[in-house]
């Protein structure tokens, strides 16, 4: 599993500063949380280290590659990354079952289709994320909650090595909540892998993380140990 | 034997006009870039006409200018702050001023200029054919190799790019297609009206399913429909075959709104009320 190390980094968009020097070091396995107000920087600083943006100062490590447009290729399939619940145009003629697929076909590469066992995994895990009902409906016919659980599914079909989950319990139910909590930690034990959650919701942040960096304005202001959850 | 050589081409070429346009017409619109066919075939039509000022072969202009555009629009969408349709209504009305700077340059009459315009199918040779054929063979190809990336880029570009897919390249390819599609076209249904086979048989298709190869399926069927069909007409009323092909592709696009399974199936208000 990797590590992922951030040093001095800042990012500025349309001349205004997102985050400033922002460092942390994460240990391969290990789980954290961002916490903190709207616009404190936490989705921007999950884009970075998924490789989605590019920061100008500062850099991020991820195993013992430095994050660049060169070589964000070569890790890309290792990170999988939950989006906050995005808006999509409802005649979207994409299925459910689609989506969750997806999430496999960087692994599996141009010209090759997803076999008997990845599509097996995928109808399973759709199963224990109790969407299977869904998976031919079209993604934008489906509730919100229903595709946050489909973003999970297309995530975890990635078999990262380090989980980005930006605000994954925003739509779901309580009950939801729970089940994709477990199924995440499941994972987490199984696999090892490194998890960052941006959340608003401290209790899902004490069931999932051993560690929360509370960010304000672009900064990480202070940092708390969880002990005894994962 | 000419005549049969003449009428052969004729229906050769309204089949894969009609196919072509129609299959890569299905990316467009799902991807929202229908005004993308109005841009480059403004811009072939610019080539076509700066290639005949040059003496050059027109349809080599076109492909270059179509590409040019091609080359240009994606970068810019991506680098930019600003939108994909409003960089494509830039492309556009450059492509125009350009077409309208050429053509009083062209010598003598004008009409060998704004036939690329109008098209004229009945006077397809057995080349513009084979480029059809070769432009027919690479997107079908590139479609049956690039399936399911291309459902995740319509899905979504950033989570493409995210789960490790070249999205940017194949975003990139799918406009230089729909640039060689557009300018292997421009002969036979016109600048003008190879968008209508382009949009239409695409959205009609898009009013009877949600399966992205049953969208393929539908509207090839339906650009070969209207490709038929209006050249049928043309030869029935002996009229120029472009505007009969896109009323008829309109005629199919309005039949399928009308008994779109949609209506019945997803789009039930209770559900509209969940987006």
């Amino acid at each position: 599993m990797k590590s992922v190390i951030i040093e001095n980094l800042s990012f500025i968009r349309a001349n205004r500063p997102i985050l400033e020097n922002i460092s942390l070091s994460v240990k391969p396995g290990e789980s954290v949380a961002f916490y903190g107000s709207n616009g404190a920087g936490k989705t921007t600083l999950l884009t970075l280290i998924n490789g989605l943006l590019f920061c100008k100062k500062g850099r991020i490590i991820i195993g013992d590659t430095i994050l660049s447009q060169k070589t964000i290729q070569q890790i890309r399939t290792a990170i999988g990354y939950v989006p906050q619940n995005f808006d999509v145009d409802y005649r979207m003629p994409i299925l459910s079952k689609t989506v969750v697929l997806s999430g496999c076909y960087g692994k599996i590469g141009l010209f090759h289709h997803p076999d008997r066992c990845i599509l097996e995994r995928a109808y399973n895990l759709m199963e224990k994320l109790e969407i299977a009902h869904i998976s031919d409906r079209p993604f934008g016919q489906i509730s919100g909650g229903e595709r946050q659980k489909i973003m999970i599914a297309r995530a975890l079909m990635q078999d990262p090595e380090i989980l980005l989950l930006d605000e994954p319990f925003s739509s779901v139910s309580e009950t939801s909540k729970e089940k994709i909590i477990e199924i995440i930690k499941t994972w987490h034990k199984e696999k090892g892998i490194t998890i960052f959650l941006v959340s608003h919701e401290k209790t899902a942040i004490e069931q999932l993380c051993n560690r929360i960096f509370y960010m304000d304005e672009g900064k990480i202001t202070s940092q708390e140990m969880i002990y005894g959850t994962l | 034997m000419e005549l049969y050589n003449f009428m052969l081409y004729s229906w050769v070429a309204a089949i894969l006009t009609g196919f072509i346009c129609s299959f890569i017409g299905v990316i467009i619109v799902t991807l929202g870039l229908s005004f993308i066919g109005v841009c480059m075939s403004h811009a072939a039509f610019a080539g076509a006409l700066l290639g005949i000022i040059l003496h050059i072969n027109p349809l080599v202009c076109s492909f270059i200018f179509c590409f040019v555009i091609a080359g240009i629009l994606g970068p810019v969408s991506d680098k930019s702050e600003i939108k994909t349709d409003t960089s494509l209504g830039i492309m556009f009305s450059s492509s125009l001023g350009l077409a309208f700077l050429f053509l009083p340059m062209i010598p003598g009459s004008k009409s060998e200029g704004l036939k690329f315009l109008w098209g004229n199918i009945l006077t397809i040779s057995g080349s513009d054919l084979l480029l059809l054929g070769i432009v027919c063979v690479i997107t079908l190809g590139f479609v049956i190799a690039f399936f399911k990336e291309i459902q995740i880029l319509i899905f979504n570009r950033t989570l493409a790019l995210a789960s490790g897919i070249p999205a940017k390249i194949i975003y990139y390819l799918v406009l230089f297609l729909a640039g060689a599609t557009i300018t292997a076209s421009i002969k036979a249904v016109g600048g003008l009206l190879v968008f209508a086979l382009m949009i239409n048989p695409a959205a009609a298709a898009y009013q009877l399913t949600y399966d992205m190869k049953k969208m393929f399926l539908f509207s090839s069927i339906f650009g070969i429909l209207s490709g038929c069909a209006g050249l049928f007409v043309a030869f029935w009323l002996d009229i120029p075959a472009g505007a009969p092909i896109a009323l008829s592709s309109l005629v199919i696009f309005t039949i399928s709104t009308i008994f779109s399974p949609k209506r019945n199936v997803y789009a039930k208000p209770q559900t509209r009320i969940l987006q």
